[in-house]
């Protein structure tokens, strides 16, 4: 699988507080890729060290293939956009004005791709406006307007949908769609509101105190938070064979666990079960979401 | 680094505050040489009926104008995160510095030779001709140019570690008052007499009285008085209230003031950038 980022042991510490610590994570090309975690979990330093904007204290991280400690990095970074925290956006300019503005920083040759980013984002009548004007969901996207400037292949975006109103949100949500869908863009967004996450990413991670718990594909996850019924019973080759007899599918999770899927009729799952003299312990269901599978994996283990 | 170049001055002719430098500069430029015309033609001052002493009269204001002017343009790019845009991009910080420095280095010096053109143009047709020679007063604008990019690279220097806006407004004001504090200071020390000369006087009685040559315990001497007169030549404010002077011929100051200020540019400069590209952008 080719890798648009990926980050080798990278920590980084204010004087004696550490933010990053070794953290390794790993963003596949064409990704949209949700990076969770709670408020001073590292989301917002992590981007800000790939993209340039600080140093790390150690380790390392590639983009496209190149290490940030390569001179060739600064090349390897016209391909990405990023909007950090706020948008980036002079107050005093039009939307039209700040496109250029970047152009020039970019050395484009021409002004001739900045109608089509403005209509691509829905900021194409807003003419001589100044941005200070703009409401914050203009902004918004006058922000990720200007990290589209440059025609990247990787963008990233810090907590885009923060403070937006519902329609806000929705419009956002349809940009970043569009962008990877229609134009193949790997979006690098991260965010603590799961629920509007988990209607974007095909890719997560999760960090918590500067480490990444866990990657996952949407996927996975969604196999992972299947509706099921789990049961502990004393004897999980006896459940197997009622189990087959009842047609169900199911998943052993240890030698006394299992989840069940389907509909599970519980009294006819006790008579097979009687019938192999298997004692069924407990049973409870099991409905997880992205939030409540987070809540699980930073209140459990620290390392996978 | 061009396009950094390219985009900082499109930015600049769309800034509010360059043209407010401008005419600053102007306005003042103006109010001297009508104060000098009244001085010379209207109140028959003798020393003021030429334009000698003038052409620099502005660098104080000027250096006012350049820290405001200077703190505000770079501070807006931090302060509406393009510097994030910049660096996001491939941009080093040590370029994007050098590009302020470059940009705010070439409006410093245009607001500062405003200034010579209107004081040279009004005075041409209302009050007498310099006392000073031409070449003399051409090296000496040469110089002050050189003070002026001196000042323009000291204000940058505060940009670099300012932690925001607002706050580096007022270093900037501030570290400019202390520098004007102490480099007139230092020209003060210096200007003092060696001796208070000797005077007489009649008191109310009538008696004559004879005050002898006394020595001023206030002059400053040997390694002391080289270091003061090192930090007067030395430090840009210290020079430009030195050219304010009346020159009549060539003076080897001038190129004494003229290395100290590439000198000065350079450290300054220098020290912007290391302690930019060392810093943590949010």
């Amino acid at each position: 699988m080719e890798y648009v980022l990926t980050t080798s042991a990278l920590s980084k510490k204010y004087r004696k507080f550490e933010a990053l610590k070794d953290l390794n994570i790993h963003i596949p090309k064409g990704a949209i890729y949700g990076f969770v975690g709670r408020n001073g979990a590292g989301k917002t330093t992590l981007i800000r060290v790939i993209c340039g904007l600080q140093e790390p204290t150690s380790g390392e991280y590639t983009l496209y293939g190149i290490s940030n400690k390569d001179r060739r990095i600064s090349k390897a970074r016209h391909r990405m956009g990023a909007v950090v925290e706020t948008p980036s956006i002079y107050l005093d300019m039009t939307a039209e004005d700040n496109l250029k503005q970047q152009a020039l920083v970019l050395g484009l040759p021409s002004y001739e791709s900045i109608p089509e980013i403005l209509k691509l984002v829905g900021l194409e009548n807003t003419g001589k406006k100044k941005a200070r004007n703009f409401s914050l969901g203009m902004k918004q996207r006058l922000g990720i307007a200007v990290a589209l400037i440059g025609n990247p292949d990787f963008i990233v975006l810090d907590e885009p949908i923060n403070g937006l109103d519902p329609q806000g949100i929705v419009e956002i949500r349809e940009l970043i769609l569009k962008l990877n869908h229609e134009h193949g863009i790997t979006v690098l967004i991260s965010s603590h509101i799961l629920g509007e996450l988990s209607k974007l990413a095909t890719h997560y991670g999760f960090i918590e105190k500067g480490h990444i718990v866990k990657e996952i594909s949407a996927d996975e996850l969604d196999a992972i938070c299947r509706k099921c019924v789990r049961v502990e019973v004393d004897n999980t080759k006896a459940l197997v064979r009622a189990l087959d007899r009842m047609n169900l599918e199911y998943e052993i999770i240890s030698d006394k666990e299992a989840n069940i899927y389907g509909e599970v009729i519980l009294s006819k799952l006790v008579s097979q079960l009687d019938s192999e003299n298997c004692l069924l312990i407990s049973s409870h269901e099991m409905d997880e979401n992205l939030e409540t599978y987070f809540i699980n994996l930073v209140g459990g283990t620290k390392d996978e | 680094m061009n396009k950094l170049l390219r985009a900082d001055f499109r930015r600049l002719w769309k800034s509010k505050i360059f043209y407010l430098g401008i005419a600053t500069l102007f306005i003042f430029a103006l109010i001297s040489t009508v104060a000098r015309i009244y001085e010379g033609k209207i109140l028959r001052e003798p020393n003021y009926m030429t334009p000698d002493g003038l052409l620099f009269n502005g660098i104080m204001l000027l250096s006012v104008v350049i820290s405001i002017f200077v703190s505000m343009y770079i501070w807006t790019d931090g302060a509406d995160g393009i510097w994030r845009n910049k660096v996001v991009v491939g941009c080093t910080k040590t370029k994007m510095f050098f590009s302020y420095w470059i940009v705010t280095g070439i409006t410093t010096t245009l607001f500062h030779l405003v200034y010579i053109f209107v004081v040279l143009s009004l005075s041409s047709v209302t009050l007498d001709g310099f006392q000073t020679p031409a070449e003399v007063n051409v090296v000496l604008i040469f110089c002050s140019l050189l003070t002026v990019l001196a000042i323009n690279s000291f204000v940058v220097l505060i940009c670099s570690f300012s932690p925001n806006k607002a706050l580096c407004v007022i270093f900037c004001v501030l570290f400019m008052m202390g520098l004007w504090s102490v480099g007139l200071t230092a020209r003060s020390h210096l200007a003092q007499p060696k001796f208070f000369a000797e005077y007489t006087y009649t008191d109310s009685e009538g008696v004559v009285n004879e005050i002898p040559k006394i020595e001023n315990s206030n002059y400053i001497s040997g390694a002391k008085r080289k270091i003061v007169q090192f930090i007067a030549d030395f430090l840009p404010t210290g020079q430009s209230y030195s050219m304010n002077q009346r020159f009549t011929s060539m003076s080897f100051d001038f190129l004494i003031w003229a290395v100290y200020s590439a000198t000065f540019c350079l450290i300054t400069a220098s020290l912007s950038f290391t302690i930019f590209k060392h810093r943590d952008l949010k």
